[in-house]
Order: structure tokens, then sequence, then C-alpha cells
């Protein structure tokens, strides 16, 4: 046995790859080839306007919320969203009866939106959707952990401030994570976006209007997009993955 | 007297006769069984040859696969040799097999691997922290446990002079529930207080019909949430890096990691993670610190008909009674005197219900020094 070549498929990649004598068939399409065992998903959720989103008497403590849409992944079926807007219809001002999106972040003074699996928001985000008064003294510096002992810290004024500021989607229940109206997902944008919802899950997308709107609205979009398929193969396919 | 045999010669001739074929006869068998002796002999010979040929070819053979055998067992032994890592010592086995936690070598030493991960007001979303395994040895949890420190503060702004101060509430700086499933207070505020009320609100002057309520009090059970201050509830999942075994990566409530208000959980067997892997807790708020949920609040107690919002009390204000925050001259007496509530518009605390989630995992470490394992 000793003195001969052993095998090793991943010396043999990189040989290959390295050489660049080896093109697999179709290039790269297969890398970005979907199996027919995957379904397309997509939703497209648009509601009218409700005299609710105007009445004087909105506030953070007193919001209108309501539901844009949901949906209910099916039995023994897994989908990965990938992709999700929100956004903001306004009346089109030269085609009568059509709309048009309202540019991104506009509005966010107003309302945010609110995506929940299972009622729980799977991401490390937070969104000042009200504008926060300047800290007087450095964030930065501000002592974060406090630990009861002899001497106790009052926090700055400037964290009441940011609270107070921040708790635009309290009453409403999603807290800071009421995420402004945009056309793109939360995280880097650079990045690939995944949710993985399990069979029975709900997402649903909320709408919390926080603040009175004094413009006329045509409506509130909202868009899921991303792949459904058997939870055997989501499964297989994240057990490819392997944990750090 | 004998009598010759010759006397009669036909009798001599047939003497003679039968005589010569007996010895004919006897010599004959006498050959044929020397004959058949010989083949015997040399079938005997052959065959002995032959199987003695076979004996040494089989033995041979044998001999050969068995060393062959016993060399590839001997290279097995040499690479299984160099997998297995040797210890010496008191342990002495060269390949331990399998490893009960007992037999890992190394001091124990009670231990508590903790994190303490801030929840800030209006938190709803994922927050973590992590622990990595000591270099020093493995560590073993038997139990986990939660508990919440609140840190609620609250900041009151003098309506006239503009004047700040701070204030701890009641609960700061105490350990609270992980979740409110044990919740004692929960739907127990006094209903005798309501009954207090309406009585004294309708003992002194009836209200004409279909109109709204002319007072109210502070003791309204709608005035304060049932619920207690600076409870957490959440989902907590709980994930190893550096291990291939996945641990409870999917979240599970924060009501199945405390017994009843605090007590410990007993994990479902010993979680063994070795030195360098890195445990992540990952906690999603089911809702934000002392939620100003409801719609109890001025707008329906204390109208402020004439700055046409919501008057005292606020509805951030349903902890106030259980945290002591009090709301300096919310209602004064309008001109008119007697039931004339006017009730402040703005609300002049801002309340700031930070808090500390504490989960841990309770077991102990197994502290191996460098070097030879003793």
């Amino acid at each position: 046995m000793r003195g001969e070549a052993v095998y090793d498929p991943m010396s043999v990649t990189q040989q290959k790859s390295e050489s660049g004598m080896v093109v697999d068939t179709g290039g790269e399409l297969l890398q970005k080839f979907i199996h027919p065992g995957i379904d397309t998903f997509e939703r497209v959720f648009q509601s009218l306007p409700e005299e609710g989103m105007f009445q004087p008497g909105l506030s953070p403590t007193n919001p209108f919320q309501f539901t844009v849409g949901s949906y209910t992944v099916p039995q023994s079926m897994t989908l990965w969203l990938e992709d999700y807007e929100t956004a903001v219809l306004l009346p089109d001002p030269i085609n009568a009866g059509d709309y048009r999106f309202a540019e991104d972040g506009r509005f966010s003074g107003n309302l945010g939106f609110d995506l929940t699996v299972a009622d729980g928001r799977s991401a490390n985000i937070t969104y000042q959707l009200d504008p926060v008064p300047i800290s007087a003294a450095r964030q930065e510096f501000e002592t974060v952990v406090v630990t009861p002992g002899n001497a106790r810290t009052p926090p700055v004024t400037a964290r009441f401030n940011r609270a107070l500021a921040m708790s635009f989607g309290s009453a409403a229940g999603s807290g800071s994570s009421l995420q402004p109206p945009r056309r793109r997902p939360a995280g880097p944008r650079s990045r690939s976006f995944t949710w993985q919802i399990h069979e029975n899950q709900t997402i649903t997308v909320r709408c919390v209007v926080f603040r009175r709107v004094l413009t006329p609205l045509s409506g509130i979009y909202a868009m899921l997009g991303g792949h459904l398929m058997h939870r055997n193969i989501a499964t297989a396919l994240q057990n490819r993955t392997k944990t750090i | 007297m004998a009598q010759f045999p010759w006397s009669d010669p036909r009798q001599a001739y047939q003497q003679g006769l039968v005589q010569g074929h007996t010895q004919a006869a006897q010599q004959f068998q006498h050959q044929l069984g020397q004959a058949v002796e010989e083949v015997k002999a040399e079938f005997s010979q052959a065959l002995n040859r032959t199987a003695g040929g076979l004996r040494k070819e089989s033995r041979d053979q044998v001999d050969r696969t068995a060393a062959q055998v016993d060399q590839r067992l001997s290279d097995l032994a040499k690479v299984s040799e160099a997998l297995v890592a040797t210890r010496t010592g008191a342990c002495g086995e060269k390949d331990p097999g399998t490893i009960r936690v007992e037999n890992i070598p190394g001091r124990r030493v009670p231990y508590v691997a903790l994190v303490e991960i801030p929840i800030q007001s209006n938190d709803t979303s994922v927050r973590e922290q992590s622990w990595t395994i000591s270099q020093d040895g493995p560590f073993v949890a038997t139990r986990r446990w939660a508990t919440f420190l609140s840190s609620f503060e609250y900041q009151i702004t003098d309506v006239q002079t503009g004047n700040r101060a701070k204030f701890p509430g009641r609960s700061y700086g105490r350990y609270r529930p992980p979740h409110s499933a044990a919740d004692i207070m929960d739907g127990k505020f006094d209903a005798n207080v309501a009954a207090l009320w309406y009585l004294f609100a309708y003992g002194l002057t009836a209200p004409a019909a279909g109109s709204p309520m002319t007072a109210a009090s502070l003791a309204l059970p709608s005035n304060a949430s049932s619920f207690r201050s600076m409870e957490f509830d959440g989902r907590i999942a709980l994930e190893s890096a550096g291990a291939s075994f996945p641990r409870q990566n999917k979240a599970i409530p924060s009501a199945w990691w405390a017994q009843d208000n605090n007590g410990p959980v007993e994990l479902g067997a010993l979680d063994v993670f070795e030195r360098g892997e890195v445990i992540t807790w990952k906690v999603q708020p089911n809702h934000v610190n002392n939620p100003p949920a409801g719609n109890a609040h001025g707008a329906y107690i204390f109208p402020n008909a004439a700055a046409t919002v919501d008057g005292f009390p606020f509805l951030d204000g349903q902890f106030d009674p259980h945290e002591g925050v009090c709301t300096p001259n919310g209602v004064i007496i309008g001109p008119a005197g007697g039931w004339d509530f006017v009730p402040v518009a703005d609300d002049p605390v801002v309340r700031l219900p930070d808090g500390y989630l504490i989960l841990a995992y309770e077991g102990y470490r197994i502290i191996q020094p460098p070097g030879l394992v003793l």
C-alpha cells in the first residue's frame, strides 16, 4: 500500500479549476438552475386606503394597523422567503385610475411595515422611523450594561429621548422592528436574504400607521418572493451546509 | 502293518494325481495372494504419497494466507495506532473506545455559563450573545436557567420649569420572571376597587342618562396592567459553533427555560461542549418591555377635550402603579370646581424599560491542565 497514490477529490477539483481545463456542461447555467421540484413563489398584496389612515387622532400610542396580506405554508412544505418589498401607492397624475409607487423611504414618518413569521421576527433589526434628537453625550460612550451595585449611574437624557422617539411601534406590538416602506428586504443589499418558513407557519405583513397621513393614497403594497418546496428537499439542501 | 501306496498302480496314480493338483493349487493361491498384497502395498504407498503431498500443499496454502492476514492486521494495527491518541498515566488504556463523561480525566469544578443579553426598550427582534468554552477543558451542562433583570428608569420633565429628574423604577435591579406563564398578578387586579369607584361616582350625583362618565379614578382596573412589571416573554434558541452536533437551534418559549417563576430546567441529557466551542444564545422578544397595549388611556378616562388629545393617564403609564411612577399634577381641578377635572395633555414622564435577559447553562467544567493529563 505504501507508495501508492492516494485519491484526493479536493486536490483533483482544485487542479481542474486552477488550470481551467474542465468546463461543466452548460457552463455556469447549472448554478442558477432551479429544479422543477422547487416552485417559484410570489405573492403581491395591495390594500385600498381606509379612513383610519387619515384620522387626526393617530399617534404612536394610538396607531391604526391592519394586515396587508399573509400566507400560510402548506402541510409538508417549506418556504424559503428570499425577497420582499413594501411600498405606498400614490394616484398616478397622468393616467387616471392607475397608481405609482411612492419613492423609497417616503411616508416612513407616518407608517411602517412589520413582517412576522409565526408572530416572530427572526432577524436582528432596529429601525428609527422617527428621527431621534441628537445626543448631547456621545452615544458610543454611554453606559450600556447597568449592573445593580452601590453606585447607580442614571442613563443620560439622550437615552430617554431615544426611547420616546422609538416608541412609535410599541403600542402596535412591533416595537422598533417596524420597517420603513421600501422596495428591498432587511439586511445588506449586496447579500442574499433568506427566511425559512416551515410548514403551517404563517408569514404576515402588517402595516402600522402611527401618524396621520396627509396625502391621498391609492393603496398599500407588499410583495413576498421565494421558493416553495417539499420540506424533505429543504432539509436535504440545508444539510448540505455545515455549521461553522 | 503299513500298506505300500504303490502296491496298487491305479491307486498310486490316483493318489499322485490328487497330490499334484493340490500342490499346484496351493502354489497358485500363494502367488495370487502375493500379487494382491503387492498391489495393496503399491496402492497404499501411492495413496500415502498423494495424501501427504496434498496435506503439505494445504498446510502451505493456509500458512501463506495466515501470513498475509497477519501482515494486514499488523498494517491495520499500525494505522489504528497512528490514529488513536495514546493516553498515558492513570487512564492507561491505549484505545479508550466509548468514553463516558465520568471517564473524562480532569478536575470537576461547578460552573454556570451565562450571558446577559440587553433587551432595550422597544426591542422586538433577535438579540444574541455568545460564550466560548475555555481551553481548560470541556464543559458539561446539566440544567438551564433564565431570569430577567430590570433596569427600569424614568425621567420627569417639570411642565413649568422644564427641569428634568431621573428615577429608578421600583423594579430596578430586581430579578423578574423570564415569562408570564406563572404570573401571579395575571387578571388579579382589584375588582373591588372598580366597584368602589362605581359606588363613589354614582353615590354623589347621578349623571344624566346617555352622558359619558363624568369622572374616573386612577384606581380603575383598566388603568393598570394586570401583568407584573418588567416581565420578559420571548423565544430562545441555542446554537453551538465549532461542533457538528446541532443543539437547540429551534427557538423554544422562554416559559420552558424556567420552572414556575425561576426554577432550573433539567436538560434531557448531559450536554458536553468541547473546548473551543462557542455557545450562542439567540433571543427574540415576544413584546416590548412593559408593552403599552390595550386602549385604556386618558381618552376614555380623563378625556382632554380642550387639547383634543388624550389626557392623563397615558397609555404608557399602565405599569406606573407597580413601578411607583407618578405624573406630577396630572389632573387639576378646573374653574368649575368639583368634578371639573382638567388633565394634562402631554405626558411629562418618559419611561426607559430596559432590561437584561440572563440565560445560563449550569453544570461543571472539567479542568485539564496543559500537557500531561493525569
